[in-house]
């Protein structure tokens, strides 16, 4: 990948040359065969990634990626066999031993996460039964061209944990491991459960989903204003009100509100866990203006206070307590 | 009341031992506990990368004493408690110790218990913490500072990874997935702050291994028998080829307490142990460990645990 973009690799990380984008992709190879790589990047022209299908060796490729446009670009040849557009196929997940292309389109700043992992690890990881019944589900809705699965708030939030030039973590194999691993399971859980609930996804027209994912990324892009509301979402959707609620809830799983509430606290949490900031801080940036109202939105959604949330991870209650067994018998 | 006594490592043997305890039988790595023992179960599970897990998630009749004696094989055991009791007040904790040590918490009756353990070996740490950058000094320090025991209250991370493992609606197709994830998390969390504390303990353990070996031969003789004085700390000094006031610094730095108070930590660790295996009566026990007078031994006893040894004697009946 690097010699395509006529750049050196150092280290699994690349700095996208300025003659053709910018931003970065960084790659890490973990135990049991999983490597993953992250990226936050845009380029200047399109860009088509073409996997060359290999015969003797089965693993999966799973990619979620989030591009930051509201406007989905029309590409040629999306209508291939096997060719998908990242824009519309927020999630994907591939196998090697079809030849797959990938096609971003140009311009789009684009955060990603992908995960390469054998298929015995696969087998043992969900268990061979639940693999071969979310296998067999996933791949026939995607090869009607049926779009199985979007990023929403639990895949998002595992994203920003991951996507960073340089992840600062003591266990940091583990820590990339383990939210691949997390991202797998959300995947497999969220496909399956909904399939088993015979899902209503299956009844949304492909345009219509991606209008519905242009109305989530603009729900979620700023919280420091007043949200939109759902009458200007229906016009950006152009469905009725009706009909834009009741199909975000069955994407989404949760109603227009509350979902933007949940995520606009989950950047909360975020970002008073960066450090950074003081609470006061972070809750003029998710639009608070009153600092109770944003303590109390906070205690409900995590069951702490904000300022808790930054005490308490810094407190390392370790000691050899004296009284341990004590403590414990009483 | 029951007790049950142990020094299994493997959390397959221990499950069934527990069943046997309590008089159950185990259907599918499940012990149900029927109405006339409680409500409830306790479930055994094997994790495909070589962990061992059990949950607990009962109310019982009768008081449940868990008493991990020592065993020759070093195993981890990381466990997350949640007892609520009847009037609804809940505490929770996480521990962590070495299966070298002995140690034991009771389980009261009518109250209800929600527990994750987490069993490993020395060697699967060691692989666990092997590719990491960070993990030569966690393996380090983890000898160094064995047997180290960690008790903290659990904080609201712990708790949400511990409901989501336990979570009952949790279908059953997806349990070991997602038990395996949250273990992970779990341990993540866990070693990730052992790290943090190590990180914030500014001074660096400075000592060689051959100090640390000498340190830890004066600490079995330290322990080796409470029914005398305990050895000067001239004698402890000969014995660690160091000077008294080096051997005093270096034991405070591995043991984390200074010689005569981590003598005395133990001494009372062990007339508790002895009172609760109602073999030893308070003045057996007092003689026993070498005190004077059973006035003596009350009062150290009680600076320890806040409580009188009679106290565990009534409590025992």
């Amino acid at each position: 990948m690097a010699r395509s973009f006529r750049v050196h690799a150092e280290n699994s990380f690349i700095r996208v040359p300025e003659n053709i984008g910018s931003g970065f992709f960084a790659a890490y190879n973990l135990p049991d065969g999983l490597s993953v790589m992250v990226s936050d990047s845009v380029f200047n022209e399109g860009l088509s990634i073409r996997r060359h299908a290999v015969a003797n060796q089965q693993y999966f490729i799973l990619q979620f990626n989030e591009p930051l446009s509201d406007d989905v670009i029309n590409m040629e040849n999306y209508n291939e066999q096997h060719t998908y557009n990242l824009q519309k196929n927020t999630i994907l997940l591939t196998s090697s031993l079809m030849d797959t292309t990938v096609v971003r389109p140009p311009k789009v700043r684009t955060r990603s996460v992908n995960i390469i992992l054998g298929i015995d690890f696969l087998n043992s990881f969900i268990g061979g039964e639940v693999a071969d019944k979310f296998l067999s589900n996933y791949f026939s809705l995607l090869l009607k061209k049926r779009n199985p699965e979007f990023i929403g708030t639990e895949y998002r939030v595992i994203m920003d944990e991951l996507i960073k030039e340089q992840i600062e973590h003591p266990l940091q194999k583990k820590f990339i491991y383990n939210r691949a691993l997390l991202l797998i399971e959300k995947l497999v859980t969220g496909f399956l459960s909904r399939l088993e609930k015979n899902s209503p996804l299956v009844k949304l027209k492909d345009d219509e989903i991606s209008r519905l994912i242009k109305v989530e990324s603009l729900l979620v892009k700023d919280f420091s204003g007043t949200p939109p509301t759902i009458t200007a979402l229906s016009k950006i959707a152009t469905m009725s009100p009706t009909k834009l609620k009741k199909d975000f809830k069955s994407m989404y799983g949760l109603p227009i509100y509350e979902y933007y509430q949940k995520n606009r606290m989950m950047r909360a949490k975020s970002l008073l866990l960066s450090g950074n900031f003081a609470v006061k801080e972070v809750g003029m940036m998710v639009g608070y203006s009153n600092l109770g109202h944003f303590a109390a939105s906070f205690k409900k959604e995590f069951g702490v206070l904000p300022s808790e949330m930054v005490t308490n991870d810094h407190a390392v209650g370790f000691k050899e307590k004296q009284k341990t067994k004590a403590s414990a018998i009483a | 009341m029951i007790k049950i006594d142990y020094n299994l490592t493997s959390y397959e043997d221990f499950f069934r031992h527990i069943a046997k305890c309590l008089k159950l039988k185990i259907s599918e790595n499940i012990i149900t506990l029927t109405p006339d023992k409680g409500m409830g179960y306790i479930k055994y599970v094997n994790l495909m990368n070589g962990l061992q897990l059990l949950i607990y998630d009962y109310s019982t009749v009768q008081d449940i004493i868990y008493y991990r004696k020592k065993s020759e094989k070093e195993f981890y055991v990381l466990r997350l408690d949640d007892f609520t009791d009847k009037d609804g007040i809940s505490k929770s904790s996480v521990f962590f110790g070495n299966t070298a040590q002995e140690w034991y918490y009771m389980a009261g009756a009518n109250t209800h218990l929600r527990q994750i353990n987490i069993i490993f070996s020395k060697k699967w740490l060691e692989d666990y913490l092997s590719n990491e950058e960070t993990g030569e000094m966690l393996n380090n320090y983890l000898s160094l500072k064995t047997p180290l025991v960690v008790y903290e209250l659990m904080d609201t991370e712990y708790k949400r990874l511990m409901n989501e493992a336990i979570q009952t609606k949790n279908e059953r197709q997806f349990e070991s997935m997602v038990l395996q994830n949250r273990t992970a998390l779990i341990l993540e969390r866990f070693f990730s702050r052992v790290y943090k504390g190590i990180a914030n303990e500014n001074n660096a353990l400075k000592i060689s291994s051959r100090e640390l070996h000498s340190i830890k031969q004066a600490e079995t003789e330290l322990l080796k028998d409470f029914s005398h004085h305990p050895p000067a700390i001239a004698q402890l000094a000969r014995i660690a080829a160091m000077s008294p006031s080096k051997l005093k610094i270096l034991f405070k730095e591995v043991f984390g307490l200074p010689v005569n108070q981590y003598y005395q930590k133990h001494r009372m660790n062990k007339a508790k142990a002895m009172l609760l295996s109602k073999k030893y009566s308070v003045r057996e026990a007092a003689n026993e460990l070498g005190f004077s007078s059973v006035s003596s031994f009350n009062k150290a006893f009680y600076k320890i645990f806040d409580e009188l040894p009679s106290e565990i004697a009534i409590s025992l009946k």
